[in-house]
């Protein structure tokens, strides 16, 4: 009986030992363990003790949960990083690029509106 | 995956060995590496990524502006070319555009290079955001490993007890009948209230408060039901061998002392006899109390003079050992807690189990501990339910005590722990040879303080001392000449240095060449005044055989301790076996002391390296690494040249477990030994060999006080932070007692040896007496060797005034009588 409620959990959960290996061997926190847990995990994983093994691998997914959080944040702290050193670059090339030829335009623009005062000032 | 198929089947037909085991999963687990994007990308690649956009971008704008400025400077050209210089308005034009000219180009140039600045400020400042927000990730990327280790440890750990509940009742009961405790443990019964009592009359006469609260009013059952309790509350916490270990612990005490006089053992003759030879070994080698003592124990009718006064001390011992079994939590709970056990044996069991169990888990922390306390107070005034066990409590209350950093000498110790020594081999040679590894994977794992890589460092220690193949188990297969024989930098020192310590050296090298494989260094030459880059190794190797070669302070100390060791031999013209024993603990107290001496005063590689890193930082630093004078910890500066100075790290880093702050004249004990060998200790081996008497005031004033036997095991199993607390036994430190001691600290010994049986100030005069005649005659030797003839010492012991005068003739006689206001204190006023 105890037997078919494990296998009904296991079918349930789809846990096997190859998922729960593949996020013990991904988890950092499974580097921190104190030996004496690591050997009972060993012997867990070797009796195929799923019982523990389901709530390790819910703690170890929400651990690769909790990664993935932080590699996205990092990722995209570096994407907003980086952004805001394009916009600046674009600012720095527009003052030093775009200027000048705005200046230019302004200047070209007021020396037209200089000889068309000239011209109405001829006329009236 | 198709290798995973059959990984299950392998799992289970694999016999359970730790480390075997492991590598065969480690290699499973190798096949599953990371492929999506759950990791942080090393930064060094991060940044070479950004820098290259960075890059990029800053070109791109560069080119373009300087595309821009060349298009405006070829039409400028181009008009200023244009202009027509045969006429002198022609003339006037062309100088002043040509200005305009050549200001633009300026303008163009200036621009040019303030773009350029603002573009590698504007970088600078993108990457040290980029490396702040890498810190901050890899940061909550640490954290979050350790939340989820401690929720991993503290799910196996709630795991297993779930698993032990259901077999708790019947475990427990099968333990204490198979252990005998129910046997003969409870022949009296009353032993345990007794305790209580005198515990709580103590507390109650400090209140003066005497006849308020009733005697305990417990009988056998209570005391049974109280012990089930607790040996369930250890069975539940830390396992059956735990429980097991506990349950023999009281029953050897019992069995040792008698439960009260009353002898209760195998009754065959032979069985008999051989229980008394046994214990009687062990109660003079254990230095508990003396062999007369133990003689009236168990043939009690052979001694009929003083037969009550013994039945009488060894019932305080056999009260005390309660308290001594559970790691001083029936003390704890009476005192500290001030429960009152009439609430009832069960309640009082449990709780002392738990207390006793929390000690071990909350490994020292006492915050951690008093906040435990008061959730069991807080559970047992609610009534109970449910009861804060330790590992349930600190799962959502205290997490942190699941995943503590380790020391090396507790992670080696953890790895030995799986290590029997087999029943075919020389004893002493194996634990020798265990000594031997130890301290070499203890300086193997001193190349790094990250934990995380110690599991791998240890395994290609072991797999080059026994092999690929290798396993815990084959230990005693191990050759640690695979890794001294390539490493032997002993120099001078090499004849007196002995396997245990050349192994800790040994392993200090192998493990900087697999933690530091092709790191380099700056290497400063200050006559010079050059920098080079050189190998790191080299540089840890030179300073490490600098120091054992050529450092006068270190060589001169070792050389002290070296000395002292074959005075104190020559001392000893050994004629029979016991004599050669303690020769050679003495020998081996002095190798002690020089592999302690070497732990502390040599540098890690770790700490050299981040030295080094550290000077790097600065370019202002560059000098050598700062240097120190080495002191020796716990011993007068003898010898050598005190200005002769090492780099830092040798005075202010000594490895774990050192002493932070060694004197040079200090009177504080050197540094412990990480292992308290209570495990496979020799029958001898806490008594301190007898010396002769103290030739010089540098013989007499050598290693001092508190590695006394006595203080040396009461102090380390006090300090449960220390790494001393581990489980694992190393039969050679645990035997090398303090052959030296000075008069106050043969006296502190004394009292710490015999104040646990004699503090509760119940026993008669007499009983005291019998103690101390006792404790005078196996083991003090040297306290009556070191007490001034003539001159009575008088002791304060609880109520008691115990007089130690020493007669001409060299014996000590002891005189004890009750003082009218107890002292509640052991602190012994010394009166000479």
């Amino acid at each position: 009986m105890a037997d078919q409620i494990m296998a009904n959990e296991q079918k349930n959960t789809g846990l096997t030992i190859e998922k729960f290996l593949e996020l013990y061997g991904r988890s950092n926190a499974a580097g921190l363990l104190p030996v004496e847990i690591k050997m009972s995990i060993d012997k867990a994983i070797a009796q195929q003790d799923m019982t523990i093994l389901n709530k390790l691998y819910q703690i170890l997914l929400r651990e690769q949960e909790t990664n993935k959080q932080i590699v996205s944040d990092f990722n995209e702290s570096r994407n907003k990083i980086m952004e805001r050193f394009m916009v600046t670059a674009t600012d720095l090339r527009k003052r030093y690029m775009e200027s000048p030829l705005k200046r230019q335009r302004a200047a070209a623009v007021e020396q037209e509106k200089a000889e068309a005062e000239k011209i109405l000032n001829k006329i009236q | 995956m198709k290798n995973l198929t059959c990984l299950p089947k392998f799992l289970f037909k694999t016999r359970f060995v730790f480390m075997g085991f492991e590598e065969q999963i480690n290699q499973a687990i190798e096949r599953y590496k990371p492929k999506d994007n759950t990791e942080l990308v090393d930064y060094t690649q991060v940044e070479a990524q950004a820098k290259n956009a960075i890059e990029q971008r800053k070109q791109q704008i560069i080119d373009s502006l300087n595309t821009a400025h060349e298009t405006a400077a070829t039409k400028e050209e181009s008009n200023l070319n244009a202009i027509n210089r045969d006429t002198p308005q022609g003339n006037a034009e062309y100088a002043k555009k040509k200005k305009e000219f050549d200001a633009n180009q300026k303008r163009r140039a200036d621009e040019l290079e303030q773009t350029e600045a603002a573009l590698n400020t504007a970088a600078t400042a993108a990457l040290n955001s980029l490396r702040q927000a890498y810190n901050d990730a890899e940061k909550k990327r640490k954290d979050a490993a350790d939340e989820f280790a401690k929720s991993i440890a503290s799910e196996v750990m709630n795991a297993q007890r779930s698993e032990r509940q259901k077999e708790v009742g019947n475990a427990v009961n099968n333990l204490m009948n198979s252990s005998g405790l129910d046997s003969s443990l409870f022949q009296d019964g009353l032993t345990l209230p007794r305790y209580i009592k005198n515990t709580r009359g103590q507390l109650e006469q400090a209140q003066n408060d005497a006849n308020d609260k009733p005697i305990t009013p417990w009988n056998k059952d209570s005391v049974r039901l109280a012990t089930y309790e607790m040996l369930k509350a250890i069975y539940m916490e830390q396992g059956p061998e735990a429980a097991k270990k506990k349950a023999n612990e009281l029953m050897q005490a019992t069995r040792e002392q008698g439960a009260n006089g009353k002898v209760d053992m195998d009754p065959s003759p032979e069985a008999n006899d051989n229980a008394i030879d046994n214990t009687m070994s062990d109660l003079i080698a254990g230095s508990h109390i003396n062999p007369q003592l133990a003689t009236a124990i168990f043939v009690n009718d052979t001694l009929a003079a003083t037969e009550t006064e013994e039945k009488e001390a060894h019932g305080m011992v056999n009260q005390a050992s309660w308290n001594k079994a559970f790691d001083g939590a029936v003390d704890h709970v009476l005192k500290d807690m001030q429960f009152d056990p009439n609430r009832g044996a069960e309640l009082f069991g449990m709780v002392v189990g738990n207390i006793s169990a929390a000690k071990e888990l909350f490994k020292g922390n006492n915050s951690v501990l008093k906040r435990y306390e008061a959730a069991v107070r807080n559970a047992v005034e609610r009534g109970l339910k449910p009861f804060p066990t330790p590992t349930a409590w600190a799962k959502d209350n205290a997490p942190e005590v699941f995943v503590t950093p380790d020391k090396p000498e507790a992670f080696v110790d953890k790895i030995l722990e799986a290590y029997t020594i087999p029943n075919d081999v020389n004893h002493e040679a194996a634990v020798a040879k265990r000594d031997q590894v130890r301290a070499m994977l203890i300086g193997v794992l001193s190349a790094t303080n990250d934990t995380t890589k110690w599991d791998s460092l240890a395994r290609e220690a072991l797999k080059t001392m026994i092999g690929e193949n290798w396993d815990v188990n084959k230990i005693n297969q191990a050759n640690p000449t695979e890794i001294m024989k390539d490493r032997e930098i002993y120099g001078q020192s090499a004849d007196k240095l002995d396997d245990t310590a050349k192994a800790y050296i040994s392993g200090l090298i192998f493990g900087a060449e697999q933690e530091f494989k092709d790191k380099k260094i700056p290497i400063i030459d200050a006559d010079k005044n050059q920098t080079s880059i050189g190998d790191f190794i080299e540089t840890y190797k030179s300073i490490v055989t600098d120091m054992l070669k050529t450092n006068q302070v270190i060589q001169s100390n070792i050389d002290a301790l070296y000395e002292e060791m074959l005075t104190q031999v020559a001392n000893n013209n050994p004629t029979s076996n016991q004599e050669k024993a303690e020769i050679a603990r003495i020998e081996s107290y002095y190798q002690q002391q020089i592999y302690d001496y070497l732990k502390h005063s040599l540098p890690t590689p770790q700490k050299v390296w981040e030295e080094y890193q550290q000077k790097n930082k600065s370019a202002s630093d560059a000098i050598p690494p700062p240097r120190q004078t080495v002191q020796t910890p716990g011993r007068k500066k003898k010898r050598g040249n005190s200005d002769v100075k090492v780099p830092s790290t040798l005075a202010t880093t000594p490895t774990a477990g050192a002493p932070s702050e060694p004197s040079a004249a200090s009177t504080t004990a050197p540094p412990a030994s990480e292992s308290k060998g209570a495990e496979t200790r020799t029958p001898a081996s806490t008594e301190p060999p007898a010396p002769a008497a103290p030739a010089t005031p540098q013989v007499a004033t050598a290693p001092t006080a508190a590695t006394a036997p006595g203080a040396a095991s009461d102090d380390s199993s006090n300090d449960s932070s220390s790494s001393n607390d581990t489980p694992t036994t190393s039969t050679k430190e645990a035997t090398r007692a303090n052959p030296i001691r000075p008069l106050q600290t043969l006296l502190d010994t004394a009292q710490k040896k015999l104040n646990p049986h004699l503090s509760s100030g119940e026993g008669s005069d007499a009983t005291y007496k019998i103690a101390w005649d006792a404790y005078l005659a196996k083991q003090g030797a040297a306290l009556r060797n070191e007490l001034p003839a003539g001159q009575p010492i008088t002791l304060d012991v609880s109520n008691k005034k115990v007089t130690l005068t020493k007669q001409d003739d060299g014996n000590v006689t002891v005189q004890v009588e009750t003082i009218p206001a107890p002292h509640t204190s052991s602190q012994q006023s010394n009166n000479s």
